[in-house]
């Protein structure tokens, strides 16, 4: 039977309707598949967009040129490249397999649990980015080693269980926040390294995988700092107040947590303070993504320049002409945009 | 907080469908998305300022009539061609904005490398006007303090050597 164009749409039925992780609650409704053709929250499409575009495998890296440099390195560097990657590889995989997942039971639309099963996936994608430095660079037995150092280090088990109790428990925001300050504070110290390396002109094809992976980290956090916020706007003010204290709290406790880890890690390179800049840095970008305030001042989060170069060459004091001569701002070499709508 | 004859300019970044007029035209002019994040820095920049409008269709294009300074937050991701948010460029494309464009404000994320910040190098290329400044996401209490001092000491020396009849 086939359906006139003026027949009526039966609306109830799709007033009523829910997604399939509600079944969860009520089993009886019935089911709605996405529809991407009524988006509600135009983040959420210009978000797939931006994560979909960015999409990227470990495969397109030539890793096996950082050969040479890596045989060039000190056993002592090497342990700690290892050690470094298999906890960034920790934190990606509980990302990946809960942190996200997480958040689908709480999406505030259809096309909101969409964006995270493409956000796990990439997590995924992440974790299996390490494996594939590994392989290329060292041995079985060295890899096994690197492993059963992460299963055994109390600290680094702490920082896991510590995000992943939230995950697992009954406040959709108090989620969000685990999960951004995951992906926005834990995981910096681990990518200060291959930064380092690569101002040293070491790892550099590692370095731009992990570049890489900090551009989706910032979509990531965008989003779910962003939703978190919509989230936040529907609660009472005495909630709104419980989760602000809840979130610097939990940033205090996984910060001192971060200078036991990666101080053990990175002090016998004489690196600590260096990383520890970085990390404070990150922590205040976390922040942010969830609409708050700065925690660390402006003094105690001054990036290593040659850190902030390797990471963003545009970030430096020449994009400041306030602060200059006045003599040295950047003007564009007027080049063309590809995109017609841009034409003066 | 300066608002239009007709209340509809203000501050917290409502917009006029009407070209403003030259005594209640802003020197910052500025865009942000439903995230609000550029909004958030503007409203702790605490100047008279105007937000370009979300959906122009439906809301009205904004016509400015004095000369100002642009404050707009990149699209991350690598793209050149979308690195500019769509309103911002449709703003642009209006000649009266463009001859009004003297400097602009960038806010971007490092995370995004070679791209920070990209939506401000396109714009200077485009308009040939200077980038002023980069901030990271909601801009932090340094680079408030930063901007307020410099778009004083900038709108100072830029009133110091242009003669008002070519605001018009």
């Amino acid at each position: 039977m086939s359906l006139s164009p003026e027949a009526p749409v039966a609306e109830h039925l799709l007033r009523d309707s829910v997604t399939p992780p509600s079944y969860r609650i009520d089993p009886a409704a019935r089911l709605r598949p996405i529809n991407w053709n009524r988006v509600t929250d135009e983040k959420d499409l210009e978000v797939w967009n931006r994560l979909t575009a960015n999409f990227w495998l470990p495969e397109k890296v030539p890793l096996s040129n950082d050969i040479p440099a890596w045989q060039r390195m000190s056993q002592e560097e090497r342990t700690l490249t290892m050690r470094v990657f298999t906890g960034l590889t920790m934190l990606d995989t509980v990302q990946a397999t809960v942190g996200e997942i997480s958040q689908i039971q709480d999406a505030r639309t259809e096309h909101e649990e969409a964006v995270y099963t493409n956000i796990a996936f990439m997590q995924a994608v992440h974790a299996r980015s390490y494996s594939s430095v590994f392989s290329t660079l060292t041995s079985t037995r060295e890899i096994d080693e690197a492993y059963a150092w992460a299963v055994g280090n109390d600290q680094l088990q702490e920082r896991c269980k510590k995000v992943l109790h939230h995950y697992y428990g009954d406040d959709p925001l108090k989620r969000k926040v685990a999960s951004t300050l995951l992906s926005s504070l834990l995981l910096y110290a681990g990518f200060y390294l291959p930064l380092h390396f690569s101002v040293h002109a070491t790892l550099t094809n590692t370095a731009d995988m992990i570049r890489l992976i900090l551009r989706d980290k910032a979509v990531h956090g965008y989003y779910s700092g962003y939703k978190f916020q919509r989230g936040l706007e529907t609660r009472s003010r005495e909630e709104q107040e419980e989760i602000r204290v809840f979130t610097y709290e939990l940033l205090e406790e996984l910060y001192e947590l971060e200078l036991d880890y990666s101080g053990a890690l990175y002090e016998p390179l004489g690196l600590m303070e260096d990383v520890a800049v970085f990390v404070r840095y990150n922590a205040n970008k976390a922040l942010m993504n969830l609409g708050y305030p700065a925690r660390f001042p402006a003094e105690e989060t001054e990036v290593n320049p040659e850190i902030l170069a390797a990471l963003s060459p545009g970030a430096d004091e020449n994009h400041d002409f306030f602060s200059g001569s006045g003599s040295s701002y950047v003007i564009g070499k007027g080049e063309d945009t590809t995109d017609s709508d841009w034409a003066f | 907080m300066k608002t239009t004859e007709s209340g509809r300019l203000d501050g917290a970044g409502r917009t006029a469908s009407t070209p403003l007029d030259t005594d209640t035209s802003p020197e910052v002019v500025y865009f942000s998305s439903v995230s609000g994040n550029t909004r958030r820095f503007i409203e702790r920049l605490d100047l008279p300022a105007v937000r370009i409008p979300l959906r122009p269709r439906i809301e009205g294009e904004l016509q400015v009539s004095r000369p100002f300074v642009l404050v707009v937050p990149t699209y991350g991701g690598g793209h050149r061609s979308t690195a500019v948010p769509k309103q911002v460029i449709g703003f642009l494309n209006d000649p009266v904005n463009r001859g009004l464009l003297r400097g602009v404000i960038t806010a971007g994320n490092t995370n995004f490398g070679e791209d920070y910040c990209l939506a401000g190098t396109v714009i200077s290329d485009k308009c040939q006007v200077p980038e002023l400044y980069r901030f990271e996401l909601l801009g932090t209490e340094r680079d408030v303090h930063r901007v307020r001092e410099g778009l004083s000491t900038f709108w100072h020396d830029h009133h110091a050597t242009t003669p008002l009849e070519e605001y018009a």
